[in-house]
C-alpha cells in the first residue's frame, strides 16, 4: 500500500519558509558557547601553570617550562635551555611531584564532572551525582578491600582501580536492579535505591577499616572520605586514570544527543527511537569505570559532580553536546584550583581537598537550590 | 497504514484491553474516546511500541511493530506524550531539533546539519512558534509547550502522528487552535481525546472504548449515538445539529437521575 504520505516538509516544499542562515537563532548562541569553551580552555591552561608553579616552594614559569621540556624531550631541551638555573630540588618538585599531581587533578576533576552530567541526565534529577547514587561508596568499598585485605592482588598494580571499578559497578548494578524491580526504572526509585545502597556500602567500608585493625587503614579512612591528590606519581596508575577519563569524556560527548533525549523522559526517548533502559545500563558501566578509577586514585572528592554541571549549563545551555566539554574543562579547572588551595592554605601542611571542594561547593549548592523553581 | 488486530493487554491481573481492532485511515484524524480507564492511552501506547500487548499484533505499513527497530519506527511515527517537563533548561529549539534524532546516524557530536536545523525551523514555523525558538521550555505556557512538542514530532517528518490528550490543561481557545493545527497537518493522526465535542469537530474517524473493549467505530455521526454514549458514560446525552455540525450536550439537564 502506498504510504499515506506526508511528512510536512516533503508534502509542502513550495510553502516551506525561505532558507535562512540562522533559522533557529542558534548562530549567536553558538558564538557565545564557543567563546565560553575557549575561555574555559584558557582558564584550565592558566590554572595548570599556576598549579605547577605555586606551592610551598614557588618556581617561576620559565624554570617549570625548561624542567618539563627537559624531561619530555631531553635532546631538544639541552639546546633550548642551556645555562638554565633550575636546582635539583626544583627539578624534583616540578617534574616528580607537582606535574603528575596537577595532571591527576585535571583528570579527576573532568571525570567527576562529566559523570555528574551523565547521572543527572540518567535519573532526570539535577541533584544526582556519583555520591547520591552510591557509586562512590561502592568504589571506596572495593578500594578499601583491596588495600586492607589484598583483594584483587592478582591484578598487580591495577588491583586498586580494578577493585574500585568492581565495587562501583556492583553498587550501580544493585541500584539499578532495585530501582527496576517491578517494571520501569523511575527517577524516584533510582534515587532512593542509590541512597540506600550508598549508606550500606559506606557502613561496609567503615566496617572493613575497623576490622582490619591497622594504623594504615585508619589513616586511609580520611582519604576515602575527603580525598587527596598527594599520592600522584608518574606511572601506569596515573596513565590509566587519564586514559579512562579521556575515554569517558569522548563517549559521553558522542552520546550527547541520546543524553538530551534521555533527560526529557523515557517515553520521549523511546518515541525518538532510543531504548532508554539499554542506554542507562551502558551509561552506568561507563560512569562506574570512571568513578572507580578516579576514587582509587584520589579518594572521594565531593561536590565536583554536583556543582560543576550546574555551572556548565549556566554558561553554555543545557544541550549535552555543549555541557559535556564545558563540564570537563570546568571540572578540571575547579579541582586543580581546589588542590592548590588545599596544599598552600596551611603550607607546609596539606588539608584534604574534599574540605576545599565542600567549602566552595556547599554554599554554591545552597544558592542553586534556592533558585530551583518551586516543584522542580 | 497503522492497524491493530485483536490487541489485548493487562496490567498484572487487571485486564485493560480486550481484543481491540483499529484501523487508522490514511491521512485522516482518528480519535480514541471513552471514559477514564477504558484503555485509550494503553491502546495508543501499543500503537507506538511503548507497550508490547499480551496478545494481538500492531502493524505499521504491513510490518509487525514489535519486529521493527525503535529507530525505524521513530522515522515513520511520531508521538506527543504527556511527560513532566524536564528540569534541564533546554530551549525550544533544542527540543525540536531532537526530533531529527531518528534520522541522524552516527555520533551525536557537533549537533545537526544545516538541513536538520532547517527542518526543525520549518516545524516550529508550522505550529506558529518560530518566535519561541530560544525560549527555555520550562518557561513556556501550556499551549506554547504543546505546540513546541508537536513541532518536535513534525521535525521527525513522520507519516503518522500519535497524540495522548494533547488538549489537556489548555483553555478552550487553545484546544481548538491545537486541534485545527493537528487536523491540518495532512499526516495520519491517532489522538486520544476526552472531550467528545472536540472529537466530533475534528476527527474523521472515531473508536469508542469502554472497559477495554471496542464499543463502536466509524465516522463521528455513527459513533456518537446518544443511546450508545449514555450506556458507556452513564450520563444523559442529547445530540444537536447546529450549522450542519454535530454537538453533544452531556450531563444532567433534568433533575431526574438516570441509573
Amino acid at each position: 500500500m502506498p504510504p499515506a504520505s506526508v511528512g510536512p516538509q516533503r508534502s509542502s516544499p513550495g510553502v516551506a519558509a525561505p532558507a535562512s542562515r540562522d533559522p533557529l537563532g542558534f548562530a549567536s548562541r553558538r558564538r557565545r558557547q564557543w567563546r565560553w569553551l575557549l575561555t574555559l580552555a584558557a582558564l584550565t591552561l592558566g590554572v595548570t601553570v599556576l598549579g605547577v608553579c605555586l606551592g610551598a616552594v614557588s618556581v617561576p614559569p620559565g624554570t617549570v617550562l625548561s624542567v618539563l621540556l627537559d624531561r619530555a624531550a631531553p635532546a631538544l631541551a639541552t639546546q633550548a635551555t642551556a645555562g638554565d638555573g633550575a636546582s635539583a630540588s626544583e627539578r624534583a618538585i616540578v617534574a616528580d611531584v607537582r606535574a603528575p599531581r596537577v595532571l591527576l587533578g585535571l583528570a579527576v576533576g573532568a571525570g567527576l564532572a562529566v559523570c555528574g552530567v551523565a547521572l543527572q541526565a540518567m535519573v532526570r534529577n539535577l541533584l544526582a551525582d556519583p555520591y547520591l547514587l552510591g557509586i562512590n561508596s561502592g568504589a571506596s568499598t572495593g578500594a578499601a578491600a583491596a588495600i586492607l585485605f589484598g583483594v584483587g592482588a592478582g591484578l598487580g598494580q591495577h588491583a586498586l582501580s580494578g577493585s574500585a571499578f568492581v565495587g562501583a559497578l556492583a553498587a550501580s548494578a544493585l541500584v539499578l536492579a532495585v530501582a527496576r524491580a517491578g517494571g520501569r526504572v523511575t527517577s524516584v526509585r533510582l534515587l532512593m535505591a542509590g541512597v540506600a545502597v550508598g549508606y550500606a556500602l559506606y557502613a561496609a567500608t567503615s566496617f572493613l577499616v575497623f576490622a582490619s585493625d591497622s594504623a594504615e587503614g585508619a589513616r586511609s579512612v580520611m582519604f576515602w572520605l575527603l580525598g587527596s591528590l598527594s599520592a600522584a606519581r608518574w606511572g601506569s596508575p596515573l596513565l590509566s586514570v587519564v586514559v579512562i577519563v579521556l575515554l569517558t569524556v569522548t563517549l559521553l560527548a558522542l552520546a550527547s544527543r541520546r543524553l538530551d533525549a534521555l533527560a526529557l523522559g523515557d517515553e520521549t526517548a523511546h518515541a525518538l527511537g532510543i531504548d532508554p533502559t539499554a542506554l542507562r545500563v551502558r551509561l552506568l558501566v561507563v560512569v562506574s569505570l570512571c568513578v572507580g578509577v578516579v576514587v582509587a586514585a584520589a579518594g572521594s572528592i565531593g561536590f565536583v559532580g554536583l556543582v560543576v554541571p550546574h555551572l556548565a549549563r549556566r554558561l553554555v545551555g543545557a544541550a549535552h553536546r555543549w555541557v559535556v566539554p564545558a563540564a570537563a574543562l570546568l571540572g578540571a579547572c575547579f579541582l586543580v584550583a581546589a588542590d592548590l588551595v588545599a596544599r598552600t592554605l596551611l603550607a607546609p601542611q596539606e588539608i584534604p581537598i574534599g574540605i576545599v571542594t565542600a567549602l566552595v561547593g556547599a554554599p554554591f549548592l545552597l544558592l542553586l537550590v534556592r533558585r530551583l523553581q518551586p516543584g522542580a | 497504514m497503522i492497524e491493530a488486530r485483536g490487541v489485548s493487554h493487562a496490567y498484572g491481573q487487571q485486564p485493560v484491553l480486550d481484543d481491540v481492532d483499529l484501523v487508522a485511515p490514511p491521512g485522516q484524524v482518528t480519535g480514541l474516546i471513552g471514559p477514564n480507564g477504558s484503555g485509550k492511552t494503553t491502546l495508543l501506547r501499543t500503537l507506538h511500541a511503548q507497550l508490547r500487548p499480551r496478545a494481538g499484533t500492531v502493524l505499521l505499513d504491513g510490518s509487525e511493530l514489535g519486529r521493527l527497530r525503535p529507530r525505524e519506527v521513530a522515522r515513520r511515527l511520531a508521538v506527543v506524550v504527556q511527560e513532566p517537563p524536564s528540569e534541564l533548561p533546554l530551549v525550544a529549539a533544542d527540543l525540536v531539533l531532537l526530533g531529527r534524532t531518528p534520522h541522524r546516524s552516527g555520533p551525536g557530536l557537533g549537533g545537526m546539519r544545516a538541513r536538520d536545523e532547517q527542518v526543525a525551523a520549518n516545524a516550529l514555523q508550522r505550529v506558529d512558534a518560530g518566535h519561541l525558538a530560544q525560549r527555555p521550555v520550562a518557561e513556556l505556557s501550556g499551549g506554547e509547550r504543546q505546540r513546541v512538542l508537536i513541532a518536535r514530532a513534525l521535525a521527525q517528518e513522520p507519516d503518522y502522528l500519535l497524540l495522548d490528550e494533547p488538549t489537556n490543561h489548555l483553555d478552550v481557545r487553545y484546544q481548538h487552535e491545537l486541534m485545527t493545527l493537528v487536523a491540518s497537518l495532512g499526516v495520519t493522526v491517532v489522538v486520544v481525546l476526552h472531550d467528545l465535542n472536540l472529537a466530533a469537530a475534528y476527527c474523521h474517524h472515531l473508536v469508542l472504548l469502554d472497559g477495554g473493549r471496542r464499543v463502536a467505530a466509524g465516522d463521528p455521526a455513527e459513533v456518537l449515538e446518544p443511546a450508545v454514549l449514555e450506556a458507556v458514560y452513564q450520563v444523559p446525552v442529547r445530540r444537536l445539529e447546529l450549522d450542519g455540525r454535530l454537538h453533544l450536550v452531556l450531563g444532567r439537564p433534568r433533575t431526574r437521575v438516570i441509573r
